[in-house]
């Protein structure tokens, strides 16, 4: 996993909005995966931070993209009870 | 003159007590009475009419002499049966003293403290049949044993290799044995005695006996010791129903005999303490915090009961050091409970100083030997100092840091505890909460030597020790009202002091074993894994049902050292000290880590701090070499899935293969046939019988 993608990876797990903000102006891609091919917008999702998901996809990061085991964002979603909200941005 | 609405009368017992109404009524109006005092000079006698027209008003009477309270008594009954009357001493207790002319202002506290009255306890019966155990190792047993016999169902248990001289007629029963254990109390004693064999009728000189038996358990109402050996109890003369005399001692033999005689039917005791579980310290999942009450009980009352204790009312002898040492208030005297008592504190310092009294001086005592003693120094000696407040509690073990605080608090110079011999290993547990008001009070400037014990049955010493204490002034006096628990009320007590101390600090170092102080987390090392949350028996550690966060309460800590015992990582060190600042009354942060996601399905299951530990200590191991490590991230679900739909392992069974049920049988059997049938036709076969035709 990139540095880059970790430290994006990181500042959705902190739930700030702002840092998620900061990072993908300084360049971090919304699109890069760790190395089980978990992208920031899933942890967004799992977390039930709607405003990091939105964050995200306005990025550039992929609703559909798939972990080595086949889960997306929508399945890790179903821990949060933002669970709604977060299906809604990913159609 | 009216105190707390009750009419007052005051006696100078025949001027013994220099007395003067008009300048004892000014002091006493200062503490609060209200209108003309005329100090009587015989009102037990030639001016008893005094007593029976303040009788005849009807209203609630207060009578300042102790000496002629049943006379006093007896004379209000006859006039109006259930008079209100209660009876308070100034004699001995200020006007018999050398300084009497200086203690008005302590006459007019003791006249308004004897206002007070406090809520009664609640009583547990002993109930005993009179079954009673003699336990002797010469004939004085059998002696008294056959005293005894009219009144007492007796048993005669003789130690082995006793000398006595078997009797004429066999009118008690007589054993050989050895008491091995004893339990119990009034009414519910248990023994366990070895040896034990009957005695033989044909014993000639001395008595003998037959080949001994052990491991025998008895009952027993009551048990006479005159074995003149090691007492079977701990702390025995605090057990009811357990006497123990010298045989030597034909005195004590006689005195015993007494007593116990009387000893059948119903008693009432207090239950002198009471036990809050839901606050106690003493363990959780079997790991020991706070055993300060067991190890300062000296009857053995109080015992572990897994992760709570257990005090049983009927051993237990009321000493308090139980609630004295106790850090939550789980343990609570309770007779009279702490805020009656300090409400009562309150009342005495408060009159005392609004009285015009300086420097006082709490002296507790004990209202039995301890009030023998004041008594004997004021009518042999010089008495009490006018500046020393006596305070009559039922044991003055039960005093604890909350009463010494709060007595600070109240404008107390100087407080001196009066033990004697017969608290003589007793005393440990309020020798260390003397020791934590000295470290508090002189810590905040206020100096050092304003707590002390003082060890006498003396009453000379005592007066002298009393005489020698200069007299220093205390704190601004606080009117805080004492409600709410042990801690609430030391908290409460010691905000003032560090209010108006002198050296005001922000924290105080204690002593190790204090029970206020900080826990220190190395939150590098912490996991989060709350198992310090689930241990901490005072919620001073708390979690977030919502996240994975570790908080503190600095003021809910009794150091009790469960977090630290239960601490995986061992990152929790305990620093006793009491903290003034605002800040330790609220919870605040010590960790707040992200929940760890299942590398799979993103179910949050953990902690990323504890997580990344593991996965880092297991990264090595064999079972986790390549990318089964990468299953300790995930859940227990997927760790599961993963197991098995993974190809390299032992659990390794592919895709598990479908199940047939007969209606798949059946449905491929048709296709089959249907498969068969239009083979045949493709090749010209009639299959469908159309041959027969």
């Amino acid at each position: 996993m990139s540095e880059t993608a970790k430290d994006l990876i990181e500042r959705v797990r902190s739930g700030d909005a702002e840092k998620v903000r900061d990072g993908l102006a300084s360049g971090c891609e919304a699109t890069t995966t760790d190395k089980w091919g978990n992208s920031a917008l899933m942890y967004a999702a799992a977390n039930g931070n709607v405003d990091i998901c939105q964050l995200l996809l306005d990025a550039g990061a992929d609703p559909h993209h798939k972990n080595q085991w086949g889960m997306d964002a929508r399945a890790w979603s179903r821990w949060t009870e933002e669970q709604p909200g977060v299906i809604a941005l990913l159609r | 003159m009216k105190v707390d609405g009750r009419e007052l009368l005051v006696c100078d017992c025949e001027g013994t007590m220099p007395l003067d109404g008009n300048t004892l009524g000014k002091v006493c109006s200062k503490a609060g009475m209200k209108g003309d005092l005329d100090v009587a000079s015989h009102l037990c006698r030639t001016q008893v009419d005094r007593f029976l027209k303040a009788i005849e008003t009807g209203s609630p009477l207060t009578v300042a002499c102790t000496q002629e309270a049943p006379l006093f008594a007896e004379l209000a009954n006859e006039r109006r049966e259930g008079a209100d009357i209660r009876f308070v001493n100034i004699r001995e207790r200020a006007g018999w003293s050398a300084e009497a002319t200086d203690s008005l202002p302590k006459i007019a506290a003791l006249i308004s403290e004897s206002g007070f009255e406090p809520a009664s306890a609640t009583n547990v019966t002993l109930k005993s049949g009179g079954t009673t155990l003699i336990y002797g190792s010469d004939s004085t047993a059998i002696e008294v044993a056959r005293k005894l016999g009219n009144r007492l169902d007796v048993t005669v248990l003789l130690k082995p290799g006793s000398d006595a001289i078997a009797p004429s007629i066999v009118d008690v029963p007589i054993f050989q044995g050895e008491i091995a254990r004893a339990a119990g109390h009034l009414g519910k004693f248990e023994i366990y005695v070895n040896n034990y064999a009957p005695a033989i009728p044909s014993s000639r000189g001395s008595l003998t006996f037959g080949a001994g038996a052990d491991g025998i358990s008895s009952t027993c109402d009551l048990i006479l010791d005159l074995t003149g050996g090691t007492p079977l109890f701990p702390a025995p003369e605090k057990r009811d129903g357990y006497l123990r005399a010298d045989p030597g001692s034909d005195a004590a033999v006689a005195a015993a005999t007494f007593e116990i005689a009387d000893l059948v039917g119903e008693f009432e005791k207090p239950r002198y303490v009471r036990y809050n579980a839901d606050i106690c310290a003493h363990s959780r999942s079997t790991r020991l915090g706070c055993n300060r009450c067991i190890d300062v009980c000296p009857t053995s009352a109080i015992t572990g009961a897994g992760d709570y204790v257990s005090i049983d009312p009927y051993i237990c002898a009321g000493c308090g050091s139980c609630s004295s040492v106790c850090p939550t208030g789980a343990a609570a005297y309770n007779y009279p409970n702490a805020g009656d008592l300090l409400n009562r504190l309150r009342t005495l310092t408060r009159a005392f100083h609004d009285a015009g009294g300086k420097n006082s001086v709490i002296l507790v005592h004990d209202a039995r030997s301890g009030q023998d003693l004041i008594d004997l120094a004021a009518r042999f000696g010089k008495g009490l100092p006018a500046h020393v407040l006596p305070f009559a509690v039922n044991e003055a073990t039960q005093i604890g840091l909350d009463f010494l605080t709060a007595a600070a608090a109240y404008g107390a110079g100087d407080i001196r505890i009066l033990v004697g011999p017969r608290h003589a290993g007793e005393i440990e547990g309020l020798a260390s909460q003397i020791g934590l008001a000295e470290t508090v009070m002189s810590g905040l400037g206020y100096g050092s030597g304003r707590f002390g014990l003082i060890n006498t049955n003396d009453p000379d010493q005592l007066s002298e020790q009393l005489y020698a204490i200069a007299g220093q002034s205390g704190a601004e006096p606080s009117s805080f009202m004492p409600v709410g628990g042990k801690r609430s009320l030391t908290m409460l007590a010691l905000t003032h002091l560090h209010g108006k101390a002198p050296t005001p600090v922000g924290q105080l170092p204690l002593p190790k074993g204090a029970p206020f102080g900080n826990v220190k987390v190395d939150t590098d090392g912490c996991t989060v894994c709350l198992s310090c949350v689930g241990a901490c028996p005072t919620g001073a550690l708390s979690d977030n049902p919502d996240f994975p966060q570790l908080s503190f309460n600095e003021s809910a800590c009794v150091q009790c050292g469960l977090c630290k015992s239960t601490c995986p990582e061992q990152v929790i060190t305990l620093e006793p000290r009491i903290n003034f600042d605002e800040e330790a009354r609220s919870s605040l942060l010590v960790k707040r880590d992200e929940p760890a996601h299942c590398i799979r399905c993103g179910k949050p299951f953990g902690t990323m701090a504890a997580i990344d530990k593991i996965a880092a200590k297991l990264e090595n191991h064999s079972m986790f070499a390549g990318s089964a490590v990468d299953r300790i991230r995930m859940c227990e679900d997927c760790r599961v899935v993963v197991q098995f739909e993974h190809t390299d392992n032992p659990f390794a069974a592919g895709t598990p293969r479908t199940t047939r049920t007969t209606d798949d049988y059946l449905r491929e059997r048709e296709e089959l046939r249907a498969q068969a049938k239009a083979d045949a036709k493709a090749r010209g076969l009639d299959v469908d019988g159309d041959s027969n035709e």
